[in-house]
């Protein structure tokens, strides 16, 4: 009699399906695995694409995945890759040399920020079967740095009836609600098992809710109706860390930085004296040793980042040149500074050569708490030497026209997130003709001779694949960028996750997905141990 | 009780004119090494986030909210006394065109206006001027459920005995509009600008939560008024709710101060 | 018909001309290349002359396709379709919260003058707080979101009809009605609420239209998945198909909500001025 108790207890408790639940701040713009540029998209492209290799996100080194191995040749153009036989989609279909063929055509049809990523000029790598289950992969150039390029590239099929919803990772999209929620179910045809032999994912559902008030989303996470927060602003999680001190976790420094520059465009419609400073490095640095870099790091971002180095922050051990330290706050220095370039200080604020009063303006984008906060403490450092700063939060596309079109803008307050851990991903921004190269994009050639300068280290890092080689040159790309402050890096931030008590097995990582790297072995306490073997 | 709200607002306005010599504190004056401070010692409602004096703060605050916002209203009301009385008195075409105007100015998204205004404003207006303007577009397109309701009760008038008497006794029309109509709207908009004040600081105050509001570092009632959001987190609840409590006395005031509605006669 | 039109055109007009109308996020991205952003910026392309896209989305829209939402990827119609129960049952709540409170309150008021203070007090509280701010509130109290409706709505509905209530009680002949001893019942019913009731219709309109603009904020704070929610996003979003098929629908809600509280007190006005 009891054990029918128990056995319909455990069927009772084993239909109630275990539901992993996080937030995405926006709707995801796509769910094609190739198109996937913004976060939202790229979390569940993660979690639902199958890939070639996966860069494990704790040792961040190569391991295989769809492909049991590879080798190189050809100086690294040549990659051979040896596929797992018998693994299917999660409709069925099976997985074969084809489909991988297939994905790097559309990978040359389809253009994206991604495919961007994986685009040597305009050729794409080419991919051909070179055996039953092996396909070779050439690239038109070397690229170093090839293996996480394929780790984000999730293989789709040639054959399947449903184009690119058959995928091979853990979850599939079950559900979809524009504007209020993503369900991810598990996927039948997952191959990977855990150690004892049973097939993953271990929750049954990701349920991805669409939220972009961040006070909303941690009171419910507080009430443990969200399991993980991925990335939580500095002042919630201080307030989560005196509430609930077991659920918030703080990987260390990010990637990501918060910086502050000014427009250098020829073409801004800014008047021509601004535009002088603005052009000129002693004002940039004058600027950048005016500003407390502590100040804001203990209290614009409530003590959780470090004052801000250069293009590459300290968390990034691999890349970042140890040579390289923050500015010291020395306001004396610059004052000095600025005077020998023809700057007077008045009663009642600073001067140039020409009469003008030193004034401009910083836009940064509305909503942002830490960025307001970061501002209107720049605001007051600059005060002390005399600049008059004003503040502008304007919407997000608004703030977009001005510094990508029509370059209407004096100085911006932005911070670059996703921010790749090799210089390659940040091509567009230090070469002189990129678009993301922020102050003054799209140059026809090198408007400075320290902008020709990073032009050819970059290019010439780029052609090799030895990384202490690459390492050289691109020490020297950051000291020169500190020296010449086109960006003033103001702070790397810290990697602030929250994750539930309920939760077991959540791995937190640098790199992103900070909490869920791992989410086929993610459990959730007490309702994981009663699922039936399958 | 009415010399009692007029005493509160003459205390406020010297409060607010005084105001420099009882907190010595300026209002963007960052105290770094006192953050989040609670009241006592220097800073008597305590600091905020980034070390400034509360007090300070709400006195600047005031000192924006409570004089633009009555300004917006005026202007609001005007335009809409204006448009909603000149179509209940003239009636026919006139009407029409403006209940259109009005159900435009109604059903056009608002906040798209505002955001729009906002990201083409010239960059470097100093605080106070893009207050200005932001209150001068609230008064700009606040006016048409105002203009509503003023047509509304032209119309209940006009039709009302009294006004059929006049007509009826001879009295000519621009006589019916001045000694009998207006004297009788005047309670309308009396309330409809009592209402519009608070009205006003409270959009921009949304305004501010959804971050357009004013510029830093100048404060106004709403931006502090957003600051309640941290309420639950914070020990300083003096200090947080001291705005909330301050607009709630002065509009209490208002309202006390004006005497009530007389009758129709 | 034609303030429909017209409000649509004002709405896709302020969208087009709003800075960021036809930028990405993906500018941002270190990655793009300029190919690439060419490519993206041209798929844009169909929505730069306002006037012919407003020309052609006029003629869907009467065929009853709203078009296919941009940030969405899906019909509008469907999208509105799916939120609009959500915002009507927020609005219907609070609307009859809101004014049911109000009216008893102002009743009250004009029963016994001693509520007077303390609803004044009530009242100015209630006004000195951002309706953004009772939607936190809720949020945290987990209380109903309609709740947060009624009491941005209340104020302004109350002191109104106490203003009309007591210019009614005021006034002459129903002071004698009283004093010929009219049951209290019957004096506030013929004599303080009839009287008021064309004021009170117009003011029912204009409390539909606020309502939908507290829903807008509401939604967006509480997260509900509403029109109000989708409405905010459209804008941020540059989402032009969005933003004009929602201006059009709730439009078209609103000016029918007003016509009909318009045309109802009209025909009270005239029937009473027949008496």
């Amino acid at each position: 009699m009891k054990f029918l108790i128990l056995l319909m207890a455990g069927t009772l408790l084993a239909a109630d399906p275990v539901i992993l639940k996080m937030c995405l701040r926006s709707e995801p713009k796509t769910f094609h695995p190739l198109k996937a540029d913004e976060e939202a998209s790229e979390t569940v492209r993660f979690l639902t694409a199958g890939t070639l290799l996966k860069i494990n996100r704790k040792t961040q080194l190569p391991e295989p995945s769809l492909a049991a191995k590879w080798k190189t040749a050809d100086g690294g153009k040549t990659v051979k890759f040896e596929l797992r036989e018998g693994l299917q989609f999660s409709d069925g279909t099976p997985f074969t040399a084809e489909d991988v063929v297939y994905t790097f055509q559309q990978v040359a049809a389809i253009r994206s920020g991604f495919t961007d990523s994986l685009r040597q000029g305009e050729a794409t790598p080419v991919a051909t079967v070179t055996g039953k289950h092996e396909v070779t992969v050439r690239f038109a150039e070397l690229t170093p740095g090839w293996e996480r390029l394929i780790d984000g590239l999730g293989m789709m099929s040639a054959k399947s009836p449903l184009g690119e919803k058959a995928v091979m990772g853990a979850f599939m999209v079950a559900d979809h609600k524009p504007g209020q929620y993503i369900a991810l179910g598990r996927n039948p045809h997952y191959w990977v098992r855990d150690a004892q032999g049973k097939a993953l994912p271990k929750v049954d559902q990701i349920r991805l809710d669409i939220t972009a008030n961040r006070d909303l989303e941690v009171l419910r996470f507080k009430r443990g109706e969200v399991h993980m927060i991925n990335k939580v602003e500095p002042d919630i999680y201080q307030a989560l860390a005196t509430q609930m001190p077991e659920a918030v976790r703080n990987a260390g420094v990010s990637f990501e930085s918060e910086q502050l520059w000014f427009n250098q465009a020829g073409k801004a419609p800014i008047p021509a004296y601004k535009l002088e400073w603005f052009r000129s490095p002693v004002f940039r640095r004058a600027v950048s040793e005016s500003i407390q870099r502590a100040d804001l790091a203990k209290i614009a971002m409530k003590g959780l980042a470090v004052p801000g180095v250069g293009p590459v922050s300290p968390g990034n051990t691999v890349w970042f040149n140890q040579k390289l330290t923050a500015d010291v706050y020395a306001p004396t220095v610059a004052l000095e500074k600025l005077k020998k370039a023809g700057f007077q200080k008045k009663s009642d604020g600073l001067y140039d050569a020409g009469g003008h009063r030193v004034e401009f303006s910083i836009v940064t984008n509305a909503g942002n708490k830490t960025r307001e906060r970061l501002a209107a403490m720049i605001q007051a450092d600059l005060g002390e030497i005399g600049i008059r700063v004003n503040m502008v939060t304007l919407d997000f596309p608004s703030l977009l026209e001005r510094i990508t079109r029509g370059f209407n803008y004096e100085a911006c307050l932005l911070g670059f997130t996703n921010v790749d851990q090799d210089p390659n991903g940040q091509m567009n921004v230090w070469l002189s003709s990129g678009a993301t190269h922020a102050w003054s994009p799209n140059q026809a050639k090198p408007e400075t001779a320290w902008e020709a300068e990073i032009d050819k280290l970059m290019k010439a890092q780029a052609r090799t694949v030895v990384l202490a080689k690459r390492k050289e040159m691109f020490d020297r790309v950051q000291a020169i960028v500190h020296e010449q402050a086109p960006f003033l890096y103001l702070v790397h931030k810290n990697v602030l996750t929250a994750v539930h008590p309920s939760v077991r097995n959540s791995l937190v990582t640098v790199l992103f997905p900070h909490v869920f790297s791992n989410a086929e072995q993610i459990e959730l306490q007490g309702l994981g141990t009663y699922r039936t073997a399958r | 009780m009415k010399r009692l709200a007029a005493g509160l607002l003459i205390a406020l306005a010297l409060a607010m004119v005084a105001g420099q010599f009882l907190v010595p504190a300026r209002y963007d004056q960052q105290f770094r090494e006192s953050t989040d401070a609670l009241p006592g010692g220097d800073h008597p409602l305590g600091t905020d986030e980034l070390g400034r004096d509360r007090a300070a703060r709400l006195l600047a605050g005031a000192r924006v909210s409570l004089l633009l916002a009555p300004a917006a209203s005026v202007l609001a009301i005007a335009l809409a006394a204006m448009l909603g009385l000149s179509a209940g008195w003239f009636g026919g075409w006139w009407d029409r065109v403006v209940t259109t105007l009005i159900d435009l100015m109604i059903s056009v998204p608002i906040f798209l206006v505002l955001i729009t205004a906002r990201a083409v404003l010239p960059l470097n207006v100093s605080p106070i001027s893009s207050v200005m303007i932001t209150f001068l577009l609230l008064g700009l397109l606040g006016w048409a459920g105002s203009a509503r309701v003023i047509r509304g009760a032209c119309q209940t008038h006009l039709n009302s005995d009294y006004i059929l008497r006049a007509l009826a006794s001879g009295s000519s029309r621009t006589r019916i509009l001045l000694v009998h109509l207006l004297p009788n709207l005047w309670p309308v908009l009396r309330t409809q600008f009592i209402l519009a004040v608070p009205g006003f600081i409270l959009d921009e105050a949304n305004l501010s939560l959804l971050g357009l509001g004013v510029a830093e570092p100048l404060p106004s009632l709403g931006s502090l008024l957003k600051e309640l959001t941290h309420l639950p987190s914070s020990a300083n609840w003096v200090g947080l709710a001291a705005p909330a409590l301050l607009l709630a006395i002065t509009v209490g005031a208002f309202e006390f101060l004006l005497p009530p509605k007389e009758g129709a006669s | 018909m034609a303030t429909l039109a017209l409000t649509g055109l004002a709405a896709a007009t302020l969208l087009r001309v709003a800075p960021g109308f036809d930028v990405e996020a993906s500018e941002l991205d270190g990655r793009t290349s300029a190919e690439t952003l060419r490519q993206m910026r041209a798929a844009r392309a169909g929505e730069q002359d306002i006037l012919s896209f407003y020309g052609r989305y006029l003629q869907g829209a009467l065929r009853g396709d709203l078009g296919k939402s941009r940030s969405y990827e899906v019909p509008v119609m469907g999208l509105i379709r799916e939120r609009l129960p959500v915002t009507l049952r927020l609005i219907a709540l609070g609307l009859a919260g809101a004014w049911t409170l109000a009216l008893l309150f102002a009743l009250a008021n004009v029963a016994w003058p001693g509520l007077n203070t303390g609803l004044n007090l009530l009242t100015a509280g209630m006004l000195s707080v951002p309706a953004g701010l009772v939607a936190l509130l809720i949020l945290i109290g987990q209380g109903p979101v309609a709740l947060g409706l009624a009491i941005a709505l209340f104020p302004k509905l109350f002191s109104y009809s106490r203003g009309l209530f007591q210019q009614n009680a005021g006034a002459g002949y129903a002071l004698a009605a009283r004093a010929r001893g009219l049951s209290a019942g019957r004096y506030l019913g013929r004599y303080v609420v009839w009287p008021a009731g064309p004021a009170l219709l117009a003011i029912l309109g204009l409390s539909v239209n606020a309502a939908f603009g507290g829903a807008i904020l509401l939604e967006t704070i509480c997260d509900l998945p509403g029109v109000g929610q989708l409405a905010l996003q459209a804008a941020l979003a540059r989402d032009l198909p969005l933003l004009v098929g929602m201006t059009l629908f709730v439009g078209a809600l609103t000016v029918s909500a007003n016509a009909v509280t318009d045309l109802a007190s009209l025909y009270l006005v005239r029937s009473r001025s027949g008496q």
